[in-house]
C-alpha cells in the first residue's frame, strides 16, 4: 500500500533514483574509478575537470637569466587559459579522425618564468596526441572491485575505464597522461577516483548511525513508553540533558576520547557511534511517545491480559506498529547524519587524509583562491547537496504515504 | 492474460534488451560500455564536432604553432624580454628631503635629548596603520613575553639596550649609545643615553636597566629569557652593577659568551617607579603585573608606541609615545604613524580576506594558496608583492630513537623492532633517498620552495654551509640500501620485511591543523609505499601530539617544522642541537650524549659560544651540519618561499626582511602615504 502511494509521488521517486544512482557507484567505486584512491602525481596538481574542457598555452614574454657560467639564457614565461568544452574529452585520434571511441589529450609541462627569477610549472593539453580511453582495461595493483561502502570488498584488477598509453611518445619527458574527469586536487589525484571512494563512508555514515541511533531509541523509547511512571520520567529527562548539550561540542569532546591507535577504519566507525550516541535522543522521545499511546490499544491489552511478558508485547506488538514512523524519520534523519560526519571532517576531526571523504574533500576548498582558480573542487559538495536533498524528497513521500490521513483524502483543510 | 504471465513478457523482454545491448557493444567497444555516462557523451560529440571543425583547416598549423612556442620566429610580433631581477638583498631606504613634514597627533611633549639617536629617513606625520596577527595575547608583561605574538607586542611598547637591526642583521644601540668589553671579554660596561624619559614623563636611570636585570635573574620567576644568560655547566648568571658617576650599568660574566649581546636585546627595560613593590625576595608579584586585564595607562615603557586600547579577541589599540627620544635626519622626532591597530584574527584566510578587501594594510607571510590572488592583486595596482627569497623555516621529517623505558609501565618507548630499523643509518639513508622533495614542492608548495639537506637554509646567507651531504631522490639507491640491508620482501605483500622476517610498518604523525603538514606527509608515506616501506599516516589534534614528543615518546615518526629565530644564529637553537635538549627531537635530554657524533656536536656548540669571531664560529657549525647530514637524526625537507603583500604605496620607509617581523621591525621608522 505504501509502496503504491509511495510511487505516486514524482519527487519521492526523483530522490530515490538519486540515491539508487549514488550508492551504485559509490559501492562499485573502486571499479568505476580509474584510479586507486591516494594515486598521488606531481605532474597533475590541480588540472581542470576534463570533461567541460582543458588549459592551452600561450607564450607570453621571455626573460633574461644567466647560468653559472655566467651566459645569458633565455627563459620564457606562459600563461595558460581555460577553454570550454576544448581540449578535454573529444572523439578523433591524433591523426584527427572521427571515432566513437573516447579520446583524451596528454598533459605537457611548462616550465614558466617571471622576471623576479621564480618559476611555477604549468600544464596545458598537448593538442597533437590524442590517447584513446580504453575500457575494462587491467592495471598491475588489485583494489576492491565491489563493497558495500567500504565493508565486504570483493578484490580485482579491472577498471571501467583506463588511458591507453601505449601511443605517447617514448622520449618525451615533459607528457604526462591522465583521465581526470573532474579534474585534480592539490596532490594531484583525480578528483573523481575521491569522490567515488568518498562516498562510501559518506554514504554509509548515514545508514549505520541511523541504525545504531534508532535501535537504541527503539529499545529506551519503548521501555519508557511501556513502563511509565518513575523509568519513563528519569529515561526522559536524560533524553532532555542529551537534546539540550549542543551536539557538535559533544561531539568533538567525545572525539578527543577515541584512542589515536585506531586504524582509519576503526576511526571511522568511531565516528558513525559517536554520531548516533548523539543523535538518538528525539528518536527515542518520538517512540516513546507512539508507545505510551498504543499500550492502551487493545491488542496490547488483550496480549498483556493473556498473560504476554512485558518484552514480549513490545517487542511483537507494540514496536512493530511503530514501523512506518521509524522508516519515515529513519530517512529524514539521514541527512543529518551525512553533515554531521561532513562537519566533522572539515574540522578535521573525523575522517582524516589518505582516506576519503565528502567533508574531507570540501575541506580543500576553505581557500579562497580555491573558489576564485580552482573551482571544480567544490563538486563533492555537490553530491553532498543531491545525497541530502534525495534523502528530503523520499523522505517527504514516505511521511506522506504513511500518512492515514492523506490516504483517505483528509487533509487538515477538510477537517477544519 | 493473467498478471503472472504478463510478468514473465515483460522480464522476456528485459532480456531481449540485454543481450541487444550486449551485442551493440561488442560491435561498437567502448561507447556503450559507458552507460551511466551516455548523456555527457551527447554534447561532448557536440563539442567535439566543433572542435573538429576548428582543428580541420589548419591542423598543420596548430602543430606549427606548437612548435612555435619553443622557438620564436621572426614574423611574429616582438616578445616583450625582460632580464631577471633576484632580490639578494633587499636596500635600505634612503632619506627624501623633499617629503612634506606634516602634523603630528597626539603631538609630541617637551623636547628630544641631545642624546637621541638620529635614524637616517624622512617622513611624514600622520596616519593610521592596520595589520593583523594569528592568535591572542597572553600577556604585555615583557618580563615573561609567552609566544611570538607578546614579542612582536612587547617591541612597540618597551626598549632594550641594543637592537637587533633585521634589515642588516647586525645588532646595534638602542637605550646604551656605546659600551666597552674588558680584554678578557668578561666585563662589559655600557653606557646609558641620558635626558630619555618613560612614557609618564620620569626620567630613565640606570636604576631602572639594574631593577629591569634583577627581575629577569630573579630565582623565583621562571622565564625564558634567563636561560640564556645560563652558565651551561653551572648555571651562573651574569653580575649588575651601577656606576652612577659614568651613567652606566656594568656585567660580570663567568665566562666568554658571543651571544651576550642578543640576550641583552631580549630584556626589555621597565620603570623601576612603578613596579619596585613587586619584586619581592620570596613571590615576587611582578608577573602579575602588565598583563592583559590592567589598564593600559600602567603601561608605561620607553618605546616608540603606549597601549590605547586592548579589546580581547578582537584588537590592540596603540598611539604614538608623545616622550620618544628618536629623530630622523631632519631633526623631526619619531615615530611618524599616529595610531597602530593590530586585529586579533584568528584564521589566516579570514585574514587574507581583510587584507583583499583592503581592511588591512600589510599581510605577512604568505602562504602558498594566497599567491595566485597576491600576483592577480600585484597586476590590478591594488597591492606590492615582496619577494623575500627561501624562507628560514624548515620542515622536517625524524625518527624516534629513545632508548629509554617507561617508568611507569617498564615498556620500551619504542617497539623493539622499530627501534633496530630506525638506528640503522642505511635505513635513514634509504628513507632520504626515498623522498622526493620536488614532489613535495609542486604540489603541497605549488612549486615556490626550495630543498634543503640541512637545519640551515639558503634564505640564512650568514651560516648556510654548501658542503652538506645531500641525498637526492633516486628509488634505484633507497632500495640498493634496504637490499643491503637484507630487507626484502619475501611474501610478496609489497611490504618489505626485515632480516628477522618482520613487516617494515610503522606510523608518520603530524598536526592535523596544518593542511600543507597533511599534505606533505601524504606524499611522504605514498614515496616510501614506492620501496616497500609501509607507512601509516596519521594526522593528529596538536596537543597530543606535543604530549607523546614530549612525555610519552610514544611515537614513531614525526612531521614537524622549526621556525627560526631573530637573530638567525644557530647558537639561538641550542635546545634542538644539543644533546641535552628539549627538542633534541630524536633523543630529547640525555644525560650523556648516546653517540660519538652528538658528543662532537655538544662540544662544537660549546666552542661556539665561546668564540667571538663569527668566521671562526661559521666553520664550527658547518661541521655540525656535516655532522647532522652524514648521520641524518633529522631528515630536512624543504622550505617554502617567503612573501609579503603591502597595500599600493601605502607605506614609506619600507625595509622588508626574512626575519619576523618582516615588515613591521622598523615601525617607529615607517610612515604611511596619504
Amino acid at each position: 500500500m505504501l509502496w503504491h502511494r509511495l510511487r505516486k509521488n514524482r519527487l519521492a521517486m526523483i530522490g530515490a533514483a538519486i540515491l539508487l544512482v549514488l550508492y551504485t557507484l559509490s559501492c562499485f567505486g573502486g571499479f568505476i574509478a580509474p584510479y586507486s584512491s591516494n594515486e598521488t602525481n606531481k605532474y597533475t596538481v590541480k588540472y581542470g575537470p576534463m570533461l567541460l574542457g582543458g588549459y592551452s598555452i600561450d607564450k607570453v614574454g621571455e626573460v633574461i637569466d644567466e647560468d653559472e657560467n655566467y651566459n645569458e639564457i633565455i627563459l620564457s614565461t606562459y600563461e595558460r587559459n581555460w577553454n570550454w568544452f576544448e581540449g578535454g574529452v573529444h572523439f578523433h585520434n591524433s591523426a584527427n579522425e572521427f571515432t566513437f571511441r573516447p579520446h583524451v589529450h596528454p598533459l605537457r609541462e611548462y616550465q614558466s618564468w617571471d622576471e623576479y627569477g621564480e618559476s611555477e610549472y604549468l600544464m596545458a593539453v598537448d593538442r597533437t596526441i590524442s590517447l584513446p580511453i580504453q575500457f575494462f582495461v587491467e592495471r598491475e595493483e588489485s583494489h576492491e572491485l565491489f563493497s558495500l561502502c567500504g565493508f565486504f570488498p570483493i578484490q580485482g584488477k579491472t577498471h571501467l575505464m583506463g588511458l591507453d598509453t601505449e601511443q605517447l611518445p617514448s622520449d618525451r619527458a615533459d607528457l604526462h597522461p591522465g583521465l581526470f574527469l573532474l579534474g585534480t586536487d592539490i596532490l594531484g589525484r583525480d578528483l573523481w577516483t575521491r569522490i567515488l571512494y568518498g562516498g562510501q563512508v559518506s554514504l554509509s555514515v548515514g545508514l549505520i548511525g541511523i541504525m545504531i541511533s534508532i535501535s537504541i531509541g527503539l529499545v529506551i523509547g519503548g521501555i519508557a513508553g511501556y513502563f511509565g511512571g518513575q523509568v519513563d520520567f528519569w529515561l526522559m529527562r536524560l533524553v532532555e540533558l542529551l537534546l539540550a548539550i549542543p551536539g557538535l561540542y559533544l561531539i568533538l569532546t567525545l572525539r578527543y576520547a577515541i584512542p589515536d591507535k585506531l586504524s582509519p577504519r576503526q576511526t571511522y566507525m568511531m565516528i558513525v557511534a559517536i554520531l548516533a550516541i548523539v543523535g538518538w535522543a528525539s528518536t527515542g522521545r518520538m517512540i516513546r511517545g507512539m508507545v505510551l499511546s498504543l499500550r492502551e490499544s487493545e491488542y496490547a491489552l488483550a496480549a498483556k491480559a493473556l498473560g504476554g511478558s512485558s518484552a514480549r508485547v513490545i517487542l511483537r506488538h507494540l514496536l512493530p506498529n511503530t514501523a512506518s514512523i521509524v522508516i519515515v524519520t529513519a530517512t529524514l534523519y539521514v541527512p543529518y547524519y551525512i553533515l554531521g560526519e561532513v562537519a566533522l571532517s572539515f574540522l578535521g576531526f573525523g575522517i582524516t587524509e589518505p582516506d576519503s571523504s565528502w567533508g574531507l574533500l570540501l575541506k580543500d576548498c576553505n581557500v579562497s583562491e580555491v573558489l576564485k582558480y580552482n573551482p571544480w573542487l567544490i563538486t563533492p559538495g555537490f553530491f553532498i547537496f543531491l545525497a541530502v536533498l534525495a534523502y528530503n524528497f523520499l523522505g517527504d513521500g514516505l511521511r506522506d504515504a504513511a500518512d492515514p490521513r492523506a490516504y483517505l483524502g483528509l487533509s487538515k483543510k477538510a477537517e477544519s | 492474460m493473467s498478471p503472472i504471465s504478463c510478468h514473465t513478457s515483460r522480464m522476456l523482454q528485459w532480456n531481449l534488451q540485454a543481450t541487444f545491448i550486449w551485442r551493440r557493444r561488442t560491435r561498437f567497444s567502448g561507447l556503450l560500455g559507458f552507460g551511466w555516462l551516455l548523456g555527457f557523451c551527447v554534447w561532448a560529440s557536440l563539442s567535439a564536432t566543433s572542435e573538429l571543425n576548428a582543428q580541420s583547416g589548419d591542423s598543420l598549423q596548430s602543430a606549427q604553432n606548437n612548435a612555435n612556442l619553443d622557438s620564436h620566429s621572426d614574423d611574429d610580433p616582438p616578445i616583450r624580454r625582460k632580464r631577471i631581477r633576484r632580490n639578494t638583498k633587499l636596500p635600505e631606504p634612503t632619506p627624501d628631503p623633499s617629503i612634506p613634514i606634516g602634523t603630528p597627533s597626539p603631538a609630541f611633549l617637551g623636547e628630544a635629548p641631545d642624546d637621541a639617536i638620529v635614524v637616517n629617513r624622512t617622513g611624514t606625520y600622520g596616519g593610521r596603520f592596520v595589520y593583523a596577527i594569528l592568535g591572542e595575547v597572553e600577556t604585555f608583561n615583557p618580563v615573561e613575553p609567552k609566544g611570538a605574538t607578546d614579542q612582536e607586542i612587547r617591541a612597540l611598547v618597551f626598549s632594550s639596550l641594543v637592537q637587533y637591526n633585521n634589515g642588516d642583521w647586525h645588532t646595534s644601540p638602542d637605550l646604551a649609545k656605546s659600551w666597552e668589553v674588558s680584554e678578557d671579554h668578561l666585563t662589559w660596561t655600557f653606557f646609558l643615553r641620558e635626558g630619555i624619559l618613560w612614557s609618564d614623563g620620569t626620567p630613565l636611570t640606570v636604576d631602572d636597566v639594574e631593577f629591569s636585570f634583577h627581575a629577569v635573574f630573579h630565582d623565583q620567576i621562571a622565564t625564558s629569557i634567563r636561560d640564556g644568560f645560563k652558565h651551561p655547566q653551572t648555571g651562573d648568571l651574569p653580575q649588575v652593577s651601577v656606576d652612577n658617576d659614568r651613567n652606566a650599568v656594568i656585567f660580570t660574566l663567568s665566562r666568554i659568551d658571543s651571544q651576550f649581546l642578543t640576550h641583552l636585546g631580549a630584556v626589555s627595560i621597565i620603570p623601576k617607579h612603578l613596579w619596585k613593590d613587586h619584586l619581592q625576595e620570596q613571590d615576587p608579584t611582578i608577573l602579575q603585573q602588565m598583563t592583559s586585564n590592567s589598564p593600559p595607562e600602567m603601561l608605561v615603557g620607553s618605546g616608540p608606541f603606549v597601549l590605547k586600547e586592548y579589546i580581547p579577541a578582537e584588537k590592540i589599540v596603540y598611539q604614538r609615545n608623545p616622550r620618544y627620544w628618536k629623530k630622523d635626519s631632519r631633526g623631526q622626532r619619531l615615530p611618524y604613524i599616529d595610531e597602530i591597530v593590530i586585529l586579533l584574527v584568528k584564521d589566516l584566510n579570514l585574514q587574507w580576506q581583510k587584507f583583499e578587501a583592503g581592511e588591512l594594510d600589510i599581510f605577512m607571510d604568505l602562504p602558498a594558496d594566497h599567491f595566485r590572488e597576491a600576483t592577480a592583486m600585484e597586476k590590478a595596482g591594488t597591492a606590492d608583492l615582496v619577494r623575500l627569497g627561501v624562507s628560514l623555516n624548515t620542515n622536517w621529517v625524524c625518527f624516534n630513537m629513545h632508548p629509554g623505558k617507561n617508568p611507569e609501565t617498564d615498556e620500551p618507548f619504542v617497539d623493539e623492532e622499530k627501534s633496530y630499523w630506525f638506528h640503522q643509518l642505511d635505513f635513514r639513508k634509504a628513507i632520504n633517498h626515498a623522498i622526493d622533495r620536488d614532489g613535495i614542492k609542486r604540489t603541497a608548495f605549488q612549486g615556490r620552495a626550495t630543498a634543503i639537506w640541512s637545519s640551515v637554509t639558503p634564505g640564512n646567507r650568514s651560516w648556510f654551509h654548501r658542503g652538506v651531504t645531500t641525498y637526492p631522490y633516486s628509488v634505484e639507491t633507497a632500495q640498493r640500501y634496504l637490499d643491503e640491508l637484507g630487507w626484502k620482501d619475501t611474501d610478496g605483500d609489497g611490504v618489505r620485511e626485515d632480516d628477522q622476517g618482520r613487516p617494515i610498518r610503522f606510523t608518520l604523525n603530524t598536526n592535523v591543523e596544518n593542511n600543507l603538514r597533511q599534505q606533505i606527509g601524504n606524499m611522504i608515506s605514498q614515496d616510501l609505499k614506492k620501496v616497500g616501506i609501509d607507512v601509516n599516516f596519521k594526522p593528529q589534534i596538536f596537543n597530543d601530539l606535543v604530549t607523546s614528543l614530549r612525555d610519552s615518546h610514544k611515537w614513531d615518526m614525526i612531521l614537524l617544522g622549526w621556525g627560526s629565530g631573530v637573530p638567525p644564529d644557530p647558537a639561538n637553537g641550542k635546545n634542538i642541537t644539543l644533546s641535552s635538549g628539549r627538542l633534541h627531537a630524536w633523543h630529547p635530554q640525555q644525560a650523556k650524549p648516546a653517540t660519538k657524533w652528538e658528543a662532537r656536536i655538544d662540544q662544537l656548540m660549546a666552542m661556539m659560544d665561546e668564540e667571538l669571531d663569527d668566521s671562526v664560529r661559521k666553520g664550527y657549525f658547518d661541521e655540525v651540519q656535516e655532522l647532522m647530514g652524514q648521520n641524518i637524526p633529522m631528515l630536512y625537507l624543504i622550505a617554502a618561499n617567503s612573501y609579503c603583500t603591502i597595500k599600493k604605496g601605502r607605506l614609506g620607509n619600507l625595509w622588508p626582511s626574512l626575519l619576523r617581523p618582516q615588515l613591521t621591525w622598523n615601525l617607529e621608522s615607517l610612515w604611511i602615504r596619504q
